[in-house]
């Protein structure tokens, strides 16, 4: 017993005389942990809100709803949208949730790893961005005399395409009340003119979720090529349908 | 099962910090950093893993507060926090890094000044009982690390290392006897 013992005063003295490696202060990097963990969290949260929302609302309209797939895109009719999401303040790209700002078409091709089609009869967009959780590149275009503002008035074109795959959609659109859903074609490609009531818009986030849904305006889809389309704009159908024809 | 005493300021901080106050969790924090990241290193072996789990088992902490019952001794449940935690890094990390324990030079013996003799003979004390304690196996170093060189109850060795109480004792006696043998030659040597 007396060894034990021994031994055991012999280890407590050696607490004393060992050398740890040097602790870290650790109160930034928890304090941001912490941070980063809370927006995570809200993130999911806003997630599940919108993926709830939508899905009551699909199911509510499960019986009378038309469902229409187009490649990478799907347009759903229900007799009740879901509430949007909160409109985020900031710049067009923030407010949009477009993702991140390129200075250039091709700066934004490169990183989204295709080509897409730009309007030639409106030219270079005025701001270019790629949202990577659902593979969209957008263009934006500022209103000016042939092109009226939106609903947001610094926006008078959103023109928005994503890789048409059959697998995975980009974004899809949920059309209420009022909304209008007429098939059209664009450029030799299956599409839909969508207006009347504001319909939702949301992107298809990772794992088939959707993100960020919100209320749109009079929108133009279409597949040309290896791609879906979409034009948001206050123009009306034959000048939208006028504007498609000379993407390239 | 038997807590430390209860400690009032640990007390009143969790408290505030379950309500959400990121300064009383700061404190906490700051309170256990030192023991969090050695109880990580006793498990890891490696300084950056034992950080990296002594940090995400404080963001953790702080996210699973509500789940802590109030009055409980906060010790051992963040310790089994930064437990599961070092063990995750160090299943991930696919290697068995032997624990590095070293001796800080120049350390003289508690008390009165002893004489260079004492002092020589207590340094070789030591380094022997150190090189008998990387000797013995992962579980029993762990154990005895713990429960003596971080001076962790038997409560938080449990929960540090992620095994019952029972365990800890048995293992702690298994530990200590090999410890003897291994020490047996230096001291009749």
């Amino acid at each position: 017993m007396a060894e034990l013992e021994r031994l055991e005063a012999r280890l407590t003295d050696l607490a004393a005389a060992i050398e740890w490696p040097q602790t870290p202060d650790l109160r930034p990097s928890v304090r941001s942990g912490i941070i980063t963990s809370r927006r995570r969290r809200r993130r999911q949260l806003r997630l599940l809100l919108i993926a709830a929302a939508l899905a009551l609302a699909l199911i509510g309209g499960a019986a009378a709803a038309a469902y229409i797939e187009l490649r990478g895109a799907t347009i759903q009719t229900v007799p009740t949208l879901p509430s949007p999401a909160p409109t985020r303040s900031g710049p067009i790209g923030t407010r949009l949730e477009l993702g991140e700002r390129y200075p250039s078409v091709a700066a934004a091709e490169q990183a989204a790893g295709f080509k897409v089609l730009v309007p030639t009869s409106l030219g270079q967009p005025d701001e270019v961005y790629f949202r990577r959780s659902a593979d969209v590149l957008t263009l934006v275009y500022h209103p000016r005399a042939d092109l009226p503002a939106t609903s947001d008035p610094e926006v008078g074109a959103l023109v928005m395409e994503a890789k048409a795959s059959v697998d995975e959609r980009s974004f899809g659109k949920v059309v209420g009340p009022g909304g209008r859903v007429e098939p059209v074609t664009v450029n030799g490609g299956r599409g839909f003119w969508i207006s009347g009531a504001p319909h939702g818009f949301f992107f298809y986030a990772g794992g088939g979720t959707a993100d960020q849904f919100r209320l749109a305006g009079d929108v133009l889809i279409w597949n040309q090529g290896g791609l879906v389309v979409r034009i948001e704009s206050a123009l009306d159908e034959p000048k939208a349908l006028a504007l498609a024809g000379t993407m390239r | 099962m038997v807590g430390r005493p209860l400690d009032e300021i640990e007390d009143t901080l969790v408290e505030r910090a379950r309500r959400g106050d990121a300064d009383a969790y700061e404190d906490l924090v700051r309170r256990y950093t030192e023991m969090a990241f050695r109880a990580a290193y006793v498990v890891t072996g490696s300084a950056p893993d034992a950080e990296e789990a002594a940090q995400d088992a404080f963001v953790k902490a702080f996210r699973a507060l509500h789940r802590f019952r109030a009055g409980a001794p906060f010790r051992p449940w963040l310790l089994r926090i930064v437990g599961n935690e070092a063990r995750n890094r160090r299943r991930a990390a696919g290697r068995r890094t032997a624990l590095e324990l070293r001796l800080a030079e120049g350390l003289s013996a508690g008390g009165a000044a002893p004489s260079p003799e004492a002092a020589a003979e207590a340094a070789e004390e030591r380094r022997a009982l150190l090189r008998a304690l990387v000797t013995v196996g992962d579980d029993h170093r762990q154990v005895v690390s713990c429960r003596y060189l971080l001076q962790l109850s038997v409560e938080e060795t449990a929960a540090a290392l992620g095994i019952p109480e029972g365990t800890v004792k048995s293992r702690l006696a298994r530990a200590l006897a090999h410890l003897r043998e291994l020490m047996e030659p230096v001291r009749h040597g």
